[in-house]
């Protein structure tokens, strides 16, 4: 009879940390996507699928850093990444009774 | 040794429902009390807290709940092949060793018939709350956030 295996722990999604043009605060979820398809020396192609980083906040990121390049940080929580990125955009999204959070989106750019 | 004590166990006979002035022929009825309160705040966690910190929570912009629900109800079974409607209002009477004085909307009513049994009724009567307006201002917010 196999020996009961002890519950496996896993990393959890806590001190995360998100700088880009400075630290953000406030952030309640985060994706990103890593490098893939074409190799380094497809330069164009190589920018398009260099990956995609995105973030949710309870505070007002300003639309006035779009097309800024920064190096962007992720720290904590198994969810390391790092790179330069430009900002692409910024959306909003109000919620009935509820708190308005703003997304916004990166490219990696190398 | 410490004293237990117990209630004295109710049996529910002599009960009796009445809605909007019609009395029914109940067979069983269940009355509930939800914290309608205790569940209306938006999680503000966030990613970068600690594992082990305590969930941040904030109160709600809109004062009251959204859907008319009050958090109290009654639902009963009867004898009968009408359904009550949805909507009406009136009048809560429940006597015997259950007591419910109030008034209550009809939220759910259905009619069931089952072959070889006889046609029964259920009915959710969402109840008023006397302290509507108290459960009101415990919602109510000052500008930073907190509850008055």
């Amino acid at each position: 009879m196999a020996a009961k295996s002890e519950p496996t722990s896993y990393t959890p999604s806590a001190g995360i940390s998100f700088q880009w043009n400075g630290a953000f605060a406030a952030v309640k979820g985060l994706s990103w996507t890593g490098a893939s398809g074409y190799s380094k020396g497809r330069s164009v192609l190589w920018t398009d699928e260099a990956g995609d980083v995105s973030i949710t906040s309870y505070f007002r990121i300003s639309q006035q850093k779009w097309g800024q390049v920064a190096r962007l940080v992720i720290t904590g929580g198994n969810a390391d990444f790092s790179g330069n990125a430009v900002l692409l955009n910024v959306s909003c999204q109000p919620e009935l009774n509820g708190l308005t959070t703003y997304t916004a989106n990166f490219k990696v750019l190398e | 040794m410490a004293k237990t004590s117990f209630v004295t166990p109710n049996d529910n006979s002599g009960t009796t429902v009445s809605f909007a002035g019609q009395e029914y022929k109940c067979t069983d009825l269940t009355w509930s009390k939800t914290d309608i309160t205790a569940t209306d705040e938006i999680d503000t966690s966030t990613l970068d807290q600690a594992a082990g910190e305590t969930v941040n929570t904030q109160p709600r912009p809109l004062v009251g709940n959204t859907g008319g629900d009050t958090g109290w109800s009654l639902t009963f079974n009867y004898f009968g092949n009408t359904p009550i409607e949805d909507g009406s209002s009136g009048p809560v009477v429940v006597s015997g060793n259950v007591q419910i004085t109030g008034n209550g909307t009809c939220t759910d009513s259905s009619i069931t018939a089952t072959r070889n049994e006889v046609i029964t009724g259920s009915a959710t009567i969402r109840l008023d709350r006397p302290d509507t307006q108290a459960l009101k201002a415990t919602l109510k917010k000052t500008d930073d956030g907190s509850k008055k």
